[in-house]
């Protein structure tokens, strides 16, 4: 069905044809336009504090021009390359194990048959999904100290006991973080691939179980194409968010020994900016702004490769 | 037609394997895999919660020297951390507070996602456009205090609005809904246009019922984020305390007692005021859920019958 | 479309709700003459009151009138929710919304401030309506320091600050298991073991004994007395199967940058700092940071240290694997008010049955390094305790309305009477002299007040605010404001071993440590981003590095390995703080 949509191909219309066909719906997009303006895209005047030596009190206008110098400084930083080497890996962790997840477990949610099972399940998978992330560090940080209880159980199972947070070889820091937003998110994140699977439609299962087709075979057959486009929607976003968000519960999990993976270009910038007792806004704001820019550059790149090798589907 | 069926009955396997005599091996195996593994997640994201829960009913002297998961109350059975955020009956103006927050938002909220997101779902020729202008937000800001002179010059400081306006257009719901317009089937939009009916007509009678399984799951992030929100409270309305929400209520409570310790005589039941708050804040949420999404679950399959 | 219809509905009731309520904020101030705003970084618990307006002796002041005109006047306290002041400050600063007083803890300087036209310089306001805090200025040096600024060429008042009668105790600082001393330690000179004990059981701080430290007296001194003591620490572990704990601890990087153990082995923090000479100096590379490093690298080889200290990332200094500490399995570290004595007793026939925890002050290096690094008091302290409270500006703009009456209501807790309502609060005596409501005082259980007047004369808190474990003292008395704050004068009703742990707390002063000192309010915007830009970088290395040194993993005797880290430190070009900050401590280098 999603495909039917995409293949169909909008004939040339001008402008004053849009216009005419299509004024209604633009009316019905400016509201969230004009909110977005005024609320989002006039505050931006703020990024201005990625090239000053910003002070609150002379204000985005009257605070000293330092140019690029910013940028300099934190290209140039002694940590800086091995803090974009964790984020990118860190990234693509997440994009890849991070994002599966809880599709997958959309997908086995949907193979359950008992449906009171299924709602409690769901219903305990949200939980994590109200924890503050101070929380989540902190019971983290316990349950893999060096006599905590996920310590002991991997010690079972054969690993060297040990803290593991402290360990500094790759990619372990990162595997641990990551599983450590999957934990958080899966049920949360699932929800709306349970509510794109019930839409598919009983009718293409029904022909399906007729033809013979196994449970597995149904669900990689029929239901993934069907939310396809789903889930093309969420990994291209993902891929722009998981540069630039949520790092910052980094900070609670890592040591000096283990800046080597564990430092992200945030947490990087946040002890240079305001590590040394002072507060260094301008610096935070032109990491912010190196973030976004990688961000957006990410997010246009999936999309436009999404568009190219995944079935058309993309997310603009 | 056939849409009705569709929308009836939500659980199709059901239906599908009571019609299939015998289940192979293979289904079997299947079947046990999938109950296990979700039970093992179940498990494992009940665990903290279920930590949290018993830690704030039990002693706090005890608790500070317990390591490892509270799977009881450690020591004596107490109920001292909910006094200390009882104790302050403003507590309970957080509560209606965030009420209002939460309905307000997520009614206006959602009306916006769905009305852009049909809006960027249809083939204009500024569609692309339309999509960019929304997104870039998501990756660029220009930070709390720029935020906070446009919402002054507006005059929303100190005031309700603050709180409700500026988490309405949340681009994340915008493209969900864009999605889920776009995956109603192309006949019936077109069916609906052919009738002569109009767009707004179209996406609210047509389409939005097709849409509304996405759109309630808008509507389950939007209460929750709302919910949980109090960065937005803090800086707009930081000396209105009739206006606080409940989670900056929370934080205010837990900031107190953050330093308990330095007390030369600590009362250590201060202790669990730190795991009580959690309980508090999250319990009514969390116990309406269910409710919630069978309601949101039943509108949506009544929405489908009369659509 | 039910659906929908409904959703509608809903918002639609929402928004109604919304406008019902939202009308019912606010609310008209009563017809005062003179009402002023005063921004507070932070106020009382709000369990007792949650507007700072309510607390009683603020109560009493303003039922009294103030200044020639004998007026009345009226205060509006701000308060940002926790954890949000430099969000709040910011947006104000922003924003201009100035009031009319503003407590300056995440303001930025005041001569700063000034030349940026925050605020106003209070010079003429105070010799007109301040006698008593303007005569403190003119005697009391610190306060000086604090609030007298050069402006063109003339000192200008441009702040009113609290002051301390003496060095107030402050609520955390080292401390060590004595009962462990007693049990299993031996006197130096004669051999003979130790006696000691509870002589109440019921009292925490009733505790005697006949401990003599290799020094000579009664308290660890020397480094060679925190020695002596983890050989008998050790002793005391083995003898009751602790096996996985240690002697002691040490904060996550290795060091505190703000001082503490680091600077016991001469002057020196691993960053800037004012010696005794007045001189700036960098401590990363120096002999006294070296030879700080050989003892705790010693310590770590011994057991004695947290083998695992660099991975407490997530503890405060003072909170230092506070579970084990607390299960009576360390034997000294830095802790709060709340672990001394008997306190940290679980009276479960752990490890903690029996225990005495006693404060004890920094001590001297007597063992370490070469001869400049020894016998040096210790230099620079952690947080620690200050003559001066905390500081208010007057922002621009207040000068639009008559200052006077609210400049002689400050000026007035400067006074003898003013100070102890400061430090002590009203009696209810004195509120129903006004005719204000003491059900305050009953509701809390200090029908009598906070205090009664010794047999020494001095002011003895009465016991229910001595054992309060949350804030009942800040709610009752008005010390939020700036004013004269009684030390001495107060007897605290603590027990006397209480009292020794906390006064060894504050035996050393911060004397060094020059972020935040008054030389820093001096410094122009320019330099102190370029020192605090220098100051990460170089704690970036600092923290990354340091504990290698302390486990081994480089050789602290190696002098290739300590060149590498100097040549390293030199790198950061550490120089030029110096060069940025002397100017500004040749200008004032008075710290403390």
């Amino acid at each position: 069905m999603a495909r039917e949509k995409n293949q169909y191909k909008p004939p040339k219309v001008t402008w004053k044809q849009d216009a005419k066909r299509n004024w209604s719906v633009y009316a019905m997009y400016l509201p969230a336009f004009v909110m977005t303006v005024v609320l989002s895209y006039i505050p931006m005047f703020g990024i201005i504090m990625a090239f000053e030596d910003y002070e609150v009190r002379k204000g985005f206008f009257g605070s000293r021009w330092v140019g690029l110098e910013h940028f300099r400084t934190l290209f140039t930083g002694p940590d800086f390359l091995g803090a974009l080497r964790n984020t990118v890996c860190i990234m693509l962790i997440k994009c890849t194990l991070g994002f599966v997840a809880p599709i997958l477990f959309a997908f086995f949610l949907s193979m359950l048959k008992s449906r009171k099972y299924k709602r409690t399940v769901q219903t305990m998978s949200y939980l994590p999904n109200f924890v503050a992330a101070v929380v989540v560090t902190s019971l983290l940080v316990e349950f893999l100290a060096k006599d905590g209880p996920l310590t002991m159980l991997l010690t079972k199972l054969g690993a060297e006991n040990q803290n593991w947070l402290a360990n500094n070889k790759i990619p372990v820091f990162w595997i641990i973080y990551v599983l450590m937003g999957v934990w958080q998110g899966i049920g949360w994140g699932s929800i709306m691939y349970v509510a794109s699977i019930a839409t598919v439609s009983g009718d293409l299962h029904e022909a399906a179980a007729i033809d013979g087709a196994s449970r597995l075979q149904r669900m990689t057959k029929i239901t993934l194409p069907c939310i396809m486009p789903m889930i093309v929607m969420m990994f291209v976003l993902n891929v722009g968010l998981s540069f630039s968000v949520g790092y910052d519960s980094i900070l609670l999990l890592y040591m000096p020994s283990t800046y080597n993976v564990a430092d992200t270009v945030y947490t990087y910038t946040y002890r240079m900016a305001f590590g040394g007792g002072g507060n260094n806004y301008g610096l935070s704001a032109a990491s912010g702004l190196f973030q976004s820019i990688v961000a957006t550059t990410l997010l246009i790149g999936s999309n436009t490769l999404s568009k190219k090798f995944g079935d058309g589907h993309s997310l603009f | 037609m056939s849409l009705r069926k569709k929308k009836i009955d939500v659980n199709d396997d059901k239906r599908i394997s009571s019609m299939v005599e015998h289940p192979s091996f293979g289904d079997r195996v299947v079947d046990v895999i999938v109950i296990l593994v979700c039970g093992l997640v179940a498990f494992c994201s009940l665990v903290p919660m279920w930590h949290v829960l018993m830690s704030s009913l039990s002693d706090g002297k005890t608790l500070l020297t317990n390591s490892g998961v509270a799977w009881l109350p450690v020591g004596e059975f107490t109920l001292e951390g909910y006094k200390h955020i009882f104790n302050d009956s403003s507590i309970l103006t957080g509560y209606i507070n965030t009420i209002i927050y939460t309905a307000a938002s997520t009614a206006l909220g959602f009306f916006i996602a769905v009305t852009a997101g049909y809006a960027m779902s249809r083939d204009t020729k500024l569609k692309g456009i339309m999509i960019m202008v929304m997104m870039l937000p998501m990756l660029f800001g220009g930070g709390m205090v720029p935020t906070y002179m446009v919402i002054r010059k507006l005059g929303w400081v100190g005031t309700r609005w603050a709180l409700i306006i500026p988490g309405c257009t949340n681009a994340m719901f915008m493209v969900m809904m864009m999605n889920a317009f776009n995956s109603v089937p192309k006949e019936m939009y077109e069916a609906a246009r052919i009738d002569g009916a109009g767009h707004f007509r179209t996406m609210s009678r047509i389409m939005l019922p097709q849409a509304m399984n996405l759109g309630s799951v808008i509507i389950l992030n939007s209460v929750v984020g709302q919910w949980n929100s109090w960065l937005q409270a803090s800086i707009y309305v930081p000396n209105k305390r009739n206006l606080w929400p409940l989670q900056l209520f929370i934080r205010e409570i837990t900031a107190n007692n953050e330093n308990f310790l330095q007390s030369s005589n600590p009362d250590y039941s201060r202790y669990l005021i730190r795991y009580a708050v959690i309980v508090a804040a999250t319990l009514p949420i969390i116990v309406l859920f269910p409710f919630f999404q069978d309601k949101l679950e039943k509108g949506v399959i009544a929405g489908g019958i009369k659509g | 479309m039910k659906g929908f219809k409904k959703w509608a509905l809903a918002a639609a009731a929402g928004l109604t709700a919304l406008f019902l309520t939202g009308c019912g904020g606010g609310g008209g101030s009563a017809s005062v003459e003179h009402t002023y705003s005063i921004w507070l970084y932070n106020a009382q618990d709000a369990s007792f009151y949650t507007d700072y307006a309510e607390n009683p002796t603020i109560q009493y002041l303003l039922s009294k009138t103030w200044g020639e005109n004998e007026d009345t006047i009226a205060l509006e306290f701000q308060v940002p929710p926790a954890g949000s002041q430099q969000n709040n400050y910011e947006t104000m600063i922003a924003t201009g919304d100035f009031p009319t007083l503003m407590q300056n803890s995440v303001a930025d300087a005041p001569p700063r401030m000034l030349e940026s036209e925050m605020i106003l310089d209070i010079t003429e306001l105070v010799e007109q309506y301040m006698p008593n805090y303007y005569n403190l200025l003119q005697t009391n040096e610190a306060l000086r320091n604090k609030a007298v600024f050069p402006v063109d060429g003339q000192d200008r008042i441009l702040a009113i600050y609290g002051a301390n009668e003496d060095y107030p105790y402050y609520f955390s600082g080292t401390m060590y298991r004595r009962d462990w001393i007693v049990k299993y330690g031996k006197n130096p000179q004669t051999g003979a073991s130790f006696t000691g004990g509870y002589t109440d059981p019921n009292d925490v701080d009733s505790w005697v004994d006949d401990v003599v430290f290799p020094s000579g007296g009664t308290d660890p001194v020397y480094i060679s007395d925190w020695e002596w003591m983890f050989e008998i620490f050790t002793e005391a572990m083995a003898d009751l199967g602790i096996t996985d704990s240690y002697c002691t601890s040490m904060y996550y990087p290795g060091y505190m940058w703000s001082g503490g153990l680091c600077s016991c082995f001469g002057e020196a923090i691993p960053i800037w700092y004012k010696g005794s000479d007045d001189i700036v100096r960098f401590g990363g590379d120096s002999e006294s940071m070296r030879a700080y490093l050989q003892c705790l690298n010693n310590w770590y080889e011994k057991g004695w240290l947290d083998q695992d200290f660099n991975e407490r990332t997530a503890d405060i200094f003072y909170a230092i694997d506070d579970t084990n500490k607390r299960l009576g399995r360390v034997g000294l570290w830095i802790g709060t008010q709340g672990e001394l004595g008997g306190r940290l007793d679980m009276h479960d026939g752990g490890l903690t049955e029996g225990i005495y925890v006693a404060g004890c002050a920094w001590p001297i290096n007597d063992v370490y390094g070469d001869e400049s690094c020894k016998n040096v008091e210790p230099w620079c302290t952690p947080g620690g305790s200050s003559l001066v409270g905390t500081g208010f500006l007057v922002m621009e703009g207040a000068d639009e309305k008559d200052l006077g009456p609210l400049l002689a209501m400050l000026d007035y807790l400067y006074t003898e009477e003013g100070a102890l309502l400061h430090t002590l609060g009203a009696t209810p005596a004195q509120m129903e002299e006004a005719g204000l409501d003491t059900s305050f005082y009953e509701k809390n259980g200090i029908a009598e007040g906070t205090y009664t007047i010794g047999e020494d004369g001095r002011y003895k808190k009465v016991s229910a605010i001595t054992n309060d474990a949350g804030g009942l003292l800040t709610a009752s008395c008005c010390d939020k404001l700036p004013g004269y704050t009684l030390v001495s004068s107060v007897d605290e009703g603590y027990a006397e071993t209480y009292e020794n742990s906390m006064k060894a707390w504050v035996k050393y002063v911060n004397k060094g440590q020059i972020w935040g000192s008054d030389a820093f309010s001096l410094m122009s915007s320019e330099d102190m981003s370029a020192v605090g830009d220098l100051q990460s970088k170089v704690l970036n290395y600092l923290e990354q590095h340091t504990y290698e040194f302390i486990k081994g993993i480089t050789d602290i005797d190696s002098d290739e390995d300590w060149g590498n880290w100097c040549t390293m430190l030199r790198k950061f070009n550490y120089q030029k703080g110096i060069d940025l900050l002397q100017p500004y401590i040749d200008m004032n280098p008075f710290i403390g």
